[in-house]
């Protein structure tokens, strides 16, 4: 649909909710289907097959919400808070998601790490990333792939402000830690 | 202030980030699962129907099945005086009860 190609996402919204215009709903989804699948990719720490089942299952779910999109917030923000969401349940099923975990970080302003290669690989990104807690995946998530603000992370992720901070400089510091070269 | 792990680090983080997933017949999977509006619509309104309903019935029915002579409203006059022995108390405790339990069901019920 060349018309839906060339619409913003809250013109699309509006095509749906007043004609009930699945040509909309597959553009928004096209639009933001890779973002989303990214984002659960890493939360699932890169169990792709459960990722797009999450995927799927949040796109259902703001087809069948999407009365309720509020037109002040951005279509991703809100489709991401869908997304983590249902992450959490699904993790729920299994075992107690702790967003506000205080683990063993390691100390931040240390000056002994070693300078990051300049080209590390997804995988490593994606094993160093699985070593996080669930808050601070799920924080380094918000704001680096879901390209979330600090305020906007916390909202859609239902923590304090000063929590996604914390979990973010944490999951940096342990980042840095995991990708850095090995010294022999 | 940044050191240069840090910068490289937010690279890293934001190429990764920016790589593309091909569709791969996902939009097709998620419109293929999608209910019907008029499903949706139906829905909205048959849950919270179905709940007052039942509480409507239970309602009637511990009202009919209460002993004879029991009066709701002469009930709600006992549990104000603290008479929550008699038959129409009773009768006025069960009625609120189902009714109470479908506000809370409904309140609960986010979608």
């Amino acid at each position: 649909m060349a018309c839906a190609a060339a619409s913003s996402d809250a013109e699309l919204i509006v095509a749906i909710l007043e004609r009930d215009d699945r040509g909309a709903f597959a553009e928004l989804v096209t639009r933001h289907q890779s973002k989303v699948r990214s984002v659960l990719r890493r939360l699932t720490k890169g169990d792709t097959g459960l990722a797009d089942d999450l995927a799927q299952e949040t796109f259902v779910l703001a087809w069948r919400n999407l009365r309720h999109f509020r037109f002040e917030a951005r279509f991703s923000t809100w489709i991401y808070r869908i997304a983590f969401n249902a992450w959490q349940s699904e993790a729920r099923k299994k075992r107690e998601v702790l967003l506000d975990m205080d683990d063993d970080a390691p100390p931040l302003g240390s000056e002994a790490w070693a300078e990051l290669p300049d080209i590390a690989s997804r995988i490593d990104i994606e094993r160093a990333m699985a070593t996080l807690s669930d808050g601070e995946r799920a924080a380094i998530t918000a704001c680096y792939y879901a390209d979330l603000s600090h305020e906007e992370a916390a909202l859609a992720l239902g923590m304090p402000l000063g929590t996604v901070k914390t979990h973010v400089l944490r999951g940096k510091a342990k980042l840095k830690a995991r990708l850095a070269p090995k010294e022999e | 202030m940044n050191d240069p792990g840090s910068d490289q680090l937010e690279r890293l983080l934001r190429r990764d980030a920016q790589a593309a997933l091909p569709d791969e017949g996902f939009t097709a999977r998620v419109l293929g699962a999608l209910p019907t509006r008029l499903e949706v619509t139906h829905h909205a309104w048959l849950g919270p129907a179905l709940i007052l309903g039942s509480a409507a019935l239970g309602s009637a029915l511990a009202i009919a099945l209460a002993p004879a002579g029991a009066n709701v409203v002469q009930g709600f006059f006992d549990l104000a005086a603290f008479h929550v022995n008699t038959p129409a108390a009773m009768a006025g405790l069960a009625m609120t009860g189902a009714l109470l339990i479908s506000a809370i069901v409904l309140a609960l019920d986010t979608e």
